[in-house]
C-alpha cells in the first residue's frame, strides 16, 4: 500500500508539473540549473534556454529542452563543491554494494534458489537510480544537498539500528520512520527561502540519503550486532531450510533491506514532493 | 563533422543553435556538447545576437574562427580525392 501510494504521489506530481507549466519539467530543471551554475556552464545553459524560448512548436520545445538538460548534466561543472558532492554519493553506493557482496559471499545459502538474482537486479537498479537522482539534486543546489545529507544521516542510521534490534511491531515503525524525513528536510530548508529548486533538491537528495543510509545501517547492524532471537523468528527459521540461524537472519535482513532501499526512495520522494508542493512554490524558478 | 560541415556551408555567417540542429538532424543533447567542445578548442566563436526580432529572446550565434576555417578547408581537401575516385568509378 505504501509503495503504491508513493508511486501514485510521484506520478501525480510529475503529471501535475507537466500540465501546469507550459515549460515542462526539463525546461524547469534547466532554468534551476542556470540559476545555480556559474561561468561558462551558466553561459551555455543561457544559450540553450534562449534557443528554447525561440522555438514555437510545444512538442519540439520539450524535446529540445530534454536534450539540453542531458547536455547540461554532462557538462563538467566548474563548481568544486558540486563536483565533490556529486562524487560523495559514490561512497554510500560503494558501501551498500560492499555490504551486499559480503553477505552473498560469506553466507552462500543467501544465493540459494532463484529469488536472490531478482533481488540483485532490483538492488543494482535502485543503486543506479539513487546515483542519478542524487546527481540531479546536487546539481540543482549543492548546498541544500550537503545540508540534507548531513542532517538526515544520524536520524536515519539510528532508525535503521532500532529497526533491526526491535521486536517486529516496533521494527516496522522504525523502518518506515525515515520515509517522512525528506518532508521534514524540505520544511527546514524552505523555512526562510521558499524557492522551488531548493525544495526540489531537498526532496530528491533527502529520498536518496534516507534510502541508502537505511540500507547501510540495517545491513551493518545485522553483521556487527548479536543475532536477535524470538519465537516467531525461530519458527520462520525452522521452515526456511537454512543451514544455521545466523545465515537465515542475514538472508532475511538483506532481502528486507533491499526492499526498504526501493521503498524508502519512493516513499521519501513522495513525502518530499508533498512538502515541496505545500511549502515552496509560489515563486517561479528563473 | 556534421556541425562543422553545416557551419562551413556559409562560413562567414553566424548560425543559430536551432538552425544547426535542423541542418545536421542531430538532437540537442548531442549537438550542444559538440558546440561546447568546438568553442573550447577555438574552432568556433560564439556571440549573442544584437538585433533580436521583437518578442523573441536574444539568441546565441556561432561562427567558424580562422582556425576552424583552416580545419574545414583541410578536411575538404582531404575528402576531394575520395570524391573524385567515386566520380571516376561511376563513369
Amino acid at each position: 500500500v505504501i509503495v503504491l501510494a508513493a508511486v501514485a504521489v510521484v506520478a501525480v506530481a510529475i503529471v501535475g508539473l507537466r500540465r501546469r507549466r507550459a515549460d515542462g519539467l526539463a525546461a524547469s530543471l534547466l532554468r534551476a540549473m542556470h540559476e545555480h551554475s556559474t561561468g561558462a556552464q551558466q553561459a551555455w545553459i543561457a544559450a540553450m534556454l534562449a534557443e528554447y524560448e525561440s522555438i514555437d512548436d510545444r512538442r519540439v520545445r520539450r524535446g529540445f529542452a530534454r536534450g539540453c538538460l542531458w547536455a547540461a548534466l554532462r557538462h563538467p561543472s566548474p563548481d568544486r563543491g558540486t563536483k565533490a558532492l556529486r562524487a560523495a554519493v559514490v561512497v554510500p553506493i560503494a558501501a551498500a554494494g560492499v555490504l551486499a557482496v559480503i553477505g552473498l559471499v560469506r553466507y552462500p545459502w543467501v544465493r540459494a534458489g532463484s529469488w536472490w538474482s531478482l533481488y540483485l537486479v532490483g538492488f543494482v537498479g535502485a543503486l543506479m537510480a539513487c546515483g542519478v537522482v542524487w546527481w540531479i539534486g546536487a546539481r540543482l543546489s549543492s548546498r541544500t544537498a550537503a545540508l540534507v545529507g548531513i542532517t538526515l544521516a544520524p536520524a536515519t542510521l539510528a532508525s535503521s539500528w532500532m529497526a533491526m534490534r526491535s521486536a517486529s511491531s516496533s521494527s516496522i515503525a522504525f523502518a518506515l520512520l525515515p520515509a517522512g524525513l525528506p518532508a521534514i528536510a524540505v520544511l527546514l530548508i524552505t523555512h526562510r527561502d521558499r524557492s522551488r529548486d531548493r525544495a526540489a533538491a531537498a526532496a530528491l537528495c533527502g529520498a536518496v540519503a534516507v534510502s541508502l543510509l537505511f540500507f547501510i545501517g540495517a545491513v551493518a547492524t545485522t553483521y556487527l550486532s548479536p543475532t536477535p532471537r524470538n519465537a516467531a523468528m525461530l519458527a520462520e527459521f525452522a521452515k526456511s531450510g537454512a543451514p544455521d540461524y545466523r545465515t537465515w537472519v542475514v538472508a532475511d535482513n538483506l532481502s528486507g533491506a533491499t526492499v526498504m532501499l526501493a521503498l524508502l526512495a519512493m516513499a521519501g520522494l513522495a513525502s518530499g514532493i508533498i512538502a515541496a508542493v505545500a511549502r515552496a512554490p509560489r515563486r517561479r524558478v528563473s | 563533422m556534421a556541425v562543422l560541415d553545416a557551419i562551413a556551408a556559409r562560413p562567414a555567417s553566424w548560425h543559430h543553435g536551432y538552425e544547426l540542429l535542423l541542418s545536421t538532424r542531430l538532437k540537442s543533447g548531442s549537438m550542444y556538447p559538440i558546440l561546447i567542445r568546438l568553442c573550447a578548442q577555438g574552432l568556433l566563436e560564439s556571440a549573442w545576437e544584437d538585433d533580436a526580432p521583437p518578442g523573441r529572446p536574444t539568441r546565441h550565434l556561432y561562427r567558424l574562427t580562422g582556425a576552424g576555417k583552416e580545419l574545414v578547408a583541410s578536411m575538404q581537401s582531404s575528402r576531394l580525392p575520395t570524391i573524385r575516385l567515386r566520380a571516376q568509378g561511376a563513369t
